[in-house]
């Protein structure tokens, strides 16, 4: 079980490219598209926030809970 | 009051290290020559020396007594290490643990080598009480090596937080 991270879709939905929405939030553009893929242990709740305010989200269209899905942080 | 910033800790951290660097090279080379010279007559002795037992076994005598000294020696040259590597801000990182365990490691050596040897200790309760806080900060920097090693891994789990 683990966390599913879907950034990607909701870049698709708001037809934004990764490399802008790392800019407007001040993070790296490797460090998003780690995010993207799921290849990180966390994500800061200021970071939760500015995707947020920049995709014009909730955090719960960014991240969800699948029982299914291994967590691959360990 | 000033408000003390990470930038300004950092840099301070920087400047003491340097600071100590210079120290240890410093007292690494006094001590080096110092050992030099003391060693210099006894190596003397036994390289062109008459190849009698007696004179072979002082020279070897006093080469030994100063076996404490030589792991001491290596203690500072790792504390050089140490200081050297920390000055270039890489704080938690696997060498830096590296670098203190070893420094614990050599100083335990000159510690238990000065009581075998029993140069330092002398029969007196001052002799007694150095080896013990020699063995003791030896020890200690070894678990404090531990301990940085644990905050190097809890580093590395937050350099993967974004």
């Amino acid at each position: 079980m683990g966390i599913v991270v879907t950034l990607d879709v909701m870049l698709a939905r708001r037809k934004m490219k990764a490399r802008d929405v790392a800019a407007s939030i001040g993070i790296a553009e490797t460090n998003l598209s780690l995010l993207k893929s799921g290849k990180v242990k966390g994500v800061r709740f200021d970071t939760l926030a500015r995707l947020c305010r920049v995709l014009d989200c909730q955090p719960g269209d960014l991240i969800s809970f699948d029982e299914a899905t291994p967590d691959e942080t360990d | 009051m000033t408000k003390v910033t990470t930038a300004d800790r950092a840099t301070d951290l920087k400047d003491n290290f340097a600071g100590l660097e210079r120290l240890l090279t410093i007292m690494f080379a006094f001590t080096s020559v110092s050992l030099v010279v003391e060693a210099y007559v006894p190596l003397k002795q036994l390289i062109s020396g008459p190849p009698e037992f007696a004179s072979i076994s002082l020279g070897v005598e006093r080469l030994t007594r100063l076996l404490p000294a030589l792991l001491l020696l290596g203690a500072l040259h790792e504390g050089r290490r140490l200081f050297a590597h920390l000055e270039t801000g890489a704080l938690l990182v696997a060498a830096t643990g590296r670098h203190v365990r070893h420094c614990g490691e050599w100083i335990v050596a000159a510690a238990v080598s000065a009581l075998v040897i029993g140069e330092i200790l002398a029969g007196t309760q001052a002799g007694w009480a150095l080896l013990a806080g020699l063995g003791a900060i030896g020890l200690a920097l070894r678990s404090l090596a531990g301990v940085i090693d644990h905050a190097v891994a809890v580093q590395a789990d937050l350099d993967q937080i974004v």
